[in-house]
């Protein structure tokens, strides 16, 4: 089943280079142009991971993160932030609303897809089913010691 | 470990020159040299001006000058269209991008001396080269990055400008801080 990516950001550019870069890839990337509508596409389409921005009008990344993590029906969906404020004050925010990763802008497409690989499975559009990548492992957990 | 004590034109400069360099280098191929003050595009030039800056303890504006064909050439390889089938939005949305990724370095920087501060949305406007207009335009724009009426008048002056060859058109970046 195709893997759904929401791009949140308000330059078109940035959300059309998110698209291509997926493309090869058995993917649907949808966008949003700012912060409120990124909520209300992650309510419609509940993607498997949201890339978003922070300096953005109406909501700005931060506000739209914990927004996500505050409303129930997406709280869980990765987030990974896709930004040009790459510094300890902001990414430090983020990670109190548990993202999932940071890219810093500028980018290279193959950073979207090697942070996006870690999280989800990517399979190459008209890939065999073998092909497919094994899911990612779960880190195991200890036993716990039965009376 | 923070060992400067004051941010100064001559650091903000250089995090700008590296800023631009890298994100015309990464996100568009294209290497960015730094040229002399003197270069300047052509009179008959259209320009984008792009129009960003930070607030906080730390406040700064910068107003990055594309020329028409440099903010075409952009776009086009950025979002892999011809240049014909490029409107006038999609160029004027890359080089406000441009403006935000540069700053957005600038700012990063700034921060991690543990400044507070935080950066404006970019505004982009577009004027003629020596048009006497042009200049009204751009400090209106700069105003309501600094969400001010009026002039500011110790910013009205430039504090830096630089400018920088990427591929065959001129960028020019005026710096008030």
């Amino acid at each position: 089943m195709s893997k759904k990516i929401l791009t949140v950001d308000d330059s078109k550019m940035v959300r059309m280079i998110v698209t291509s870069t997926f493309q090869p890839y058995d993917c649907v990337v949808v966008g949003a142009a700012d912060g409120a509508e990124g909520v209300e596409v992650a309510l419609k389409e509940r993607p498997d991971v949201i890339f978003l921005d922070i300096t953005m009008p109406v909501l700005n990344g931060i506000e739209t993160l914990a927004k996500i993590r505050e409303t129930p029906e997406i709280a869980e969906i990765p987030v990974v932030m896709l930004t040009a404020e790459s510094d300890g004050q902001r990414l430090g925010m983020a990670d109190q609303l548990k993202v999932s990763g940071y890219i810093a802008k500028p980018f290279k497409g193959e950073q979207l897809i090697e942070l996006t690989k870690g999280i989800i499975p990517l399979v190459l559009k008209g890939a065999p089913p073998s092909a497919a990548p094994p899911k990612p492992q779960l880190p195991k957990l200890p036993v716990p010691n039965r009376p | 470990m923070n060992y400067l004590t004051e941010i100064t034109v001559g650091h903000v400069s250089e995090w700008l020159t590296q800023a631009v360099q890298d994100v015309s280098e990464t996100m568009f191929g294209q290497a960015a040299h730094p040229a002399a003050q003197g270069d300047k595009a052509s009179s008959a030039d259209q320009l984008l001006v792009a129009c960003i800056g930070i607030r906080g303890d730390c406040r700064l504006e910068v107003a990055m000058y594309f020329p028409q064909a440099l903010a075409n050439r952009l776009a086009s390889l950025s979002l892999e269209m011809p240049v014909v089938d490029l409107d006038e939005k999609m160029v004027s949305d890359v080089a406000g991008e441009f403006s935000n990724m540069v700053v957005g370095a600038v700012k990063s920087r700034v921060s991690d001396l543990e400044v507070s501060c935080a950066m404006t949305v970019p505004r982009v406007v577009r004027c003629a080269q020596d048009a006497p207009d042009s200049a009204q335009k751009v400090q209106a724009a700069l105003a309501v990055i600094r969400g001010s009426a009026g002039p500011r008048t110790d910013a009205s002056a430039r504090a830096s400008q630089l400018a920088f060859q990427v591929g065959a058109g001129l960028l020019r970046v005026d710096l008030y801080f």
